[in-house]
């Protein structure tokens, strides 16, 4: 097949005929009578879910305790950058886009596929504490992420359904991804030890775990159906 | 043929207003949002299905699924672009179930011989409208033999008059990516007409790139 010219002249295509020159009228559609939620009603779910969150958040912040370990420069890289980066990934996946069906699936895939990846290397290239290293706590720290993400997940359901009517599998897979990352973050105000290696795998393992929850689960609620 | 798409151009704009306040709450924009978008999706899904009477089904379900979803229509929205990705999936959900699959074959089994005669004008003088009916023909079976994504592509730019941006938008893929397919689906639909001697007269496009 070949490739299509640079400049390629769309009116090229009414070179094809119409095969429907008169088409029949449509069906008369009776306005459904169930009651279905307004943009106000979405707006207020969203910010519920929101509000709902935060709140889990703080709450699970007080009942686990605050890390008194972090410099500044550890609160950046494990806490802040996270953090930054999953913001980024729910405002792509929750923005509406110029004509409505949200942004660009090459911005949908680049941020899925590029964001984990940077932030691995972000924590890695930080500095390195040895003392404390990587151990078997890690896979404790990695359980505390996937429990903060539960709500999260729970009220993304509730909040985004019938939310996407394209890119709902992308979609998800960035709410996933943004869960995944603010949980990392918050548990990364926890957790005493800031040994790189240790946030990297630790905090960070679950992240695909949410990305691939929200991909099979997550779309099937936000998918318009 | 500028004030037909002037025309149209107001048309889109008043939809995109009515589908607002439809998002909003306002139940008296159906009349308006039903009124802009049920002509095209209808033509579209005629198009896709080659099926009036599923066209007509899966218009219904489409306009469900637009009163369901009206709450993520965002503010400043295009209504057209949306209109058509809720019909669209309404199309692949159709189309995925084994029962489809069968309404689809028999469909296809019998458009090579209706298909031109149920969508197509029959005005026109014998003659003029014979030759019309079967090139329509040629045209509906070559669209029918396409893939799936080339046969979207070309329909949404082509015959509904999107732009590539809308359609990619619509179908999930770059503007790129619709180009090129929209683009094969050209290439064989010529190579269809021209099989059959009703090859359109200008000259291929010149060939770049790759």
């Amino acid at each position: 097949m070949s490739a299509p010219p640079e400049d390629l002249d769309l009116s090229l295509f009414t070179d094809v005929p119409d095969p429907v020159v008169s088409a029949p009228r449509p069906p008369r559609v009776v306005p459904p009578a169930t009651a279905s939620p307004t943009r106000g009603t979405m707006r207020a779910r969203r910010l519920a879910a929101l509000g709902l969150t935060l709140a889990w958040f703080v709450v699970m912040l007080l009942v686990l305790g605050m890390s008194t370990s972090m410099t500044m420069m550890h609160l950046s890289l494990y806490a802040v950058v996270p953090a930054l980066f999953g913001a980024i990934a729910l405002a792509v996946a929750l923005r509406s886009g110029p004509s409505g069906l949200g942004s660009k699936s090459r911005t949908f895939q680049i941020t899925t596929l590029v964001f984990p990846v940077l932030l691995v290397l972000v924590v890695l290239l930080g500095p390195r504490i040895e003392h404390d290293g990587f151990s078997r706590a890690a896979f404790v720290c990695g359980d505390i992420v996937l429990f903060l993400g539960i709500v999260p997940l729970a009220t993304a359901l509730y909040a985004l359904r019938r939310f996407c009517v394209t890119g709902a599998v992308w979609r998800s897979a960035l709410v996933g991804l943004g869960i995944g990352l603010v949980a990392a973050s918050v548990n990364a105000l926890h957790c005493s030890n800031v040994d790189a290696m240790h946030v990297a795998i630790g905090h960070l393992w679950p992240v695909p775990v949410f990305v691939l929850v929200a991909t099979l689960v997550l779309r099937r609620f936000a998918a318009v159906k | 043929m500028a004030p037909e798409r002037d025309k149209n151009a107001i048309d889109d704009r008043e939809g995109d207003l009515a589908m607002s306040r439809y998002a909003d709450g306002r139940d008296d924009a159906f009349a308006t949002v039903y009124e802009i978008l049920a002509p095209r999706l209808h033509t579209f899904l005629l198009r896709m299905t080659r099926n009036v009477a599923l066209a007509d089904d899966l218009l219904q379900e489409t306009f469900l699924r637009v009163h369901r979803a009206r709450g993520s229509f965002a503010k400043g929205a295009k209504l057209l672009p949306w209109g058509y990705a809720v019909a669209r999936n309404v199309y692949i959900d159709h189309t995925r179930t084994a029962q489809t699959r069968k309404e689809m074959v028999v469909a296809a089994d019998d458009a090579g011989v209706t298909a031109a005669d149920r969508l197509i004008s029959g005005e026109g003088d014998g003659e003029a409208s014979l030759a019309a009916k079967e090139l329509a023909g040629i045209v509906d079976a070559a669209l029918a033999a396409l893939p799936p994504n080339q046969r979207e592509a070309f329909i949404l730019i082509r015959y509904e008059g999107l732009s590539v941006a809308d359609a990619a938008a619509i179908l999930g893929a770059s503007d790129g990516a619709v180009k090129l397919r929209a683009f094969h689906a050209y290439e064989a639909l010529r190579a269809a007409l021209a099989a059959r001697g009703a090859g359109p007269e200008r000259a291929a496009p010149k060939k770049e790139g790759r």
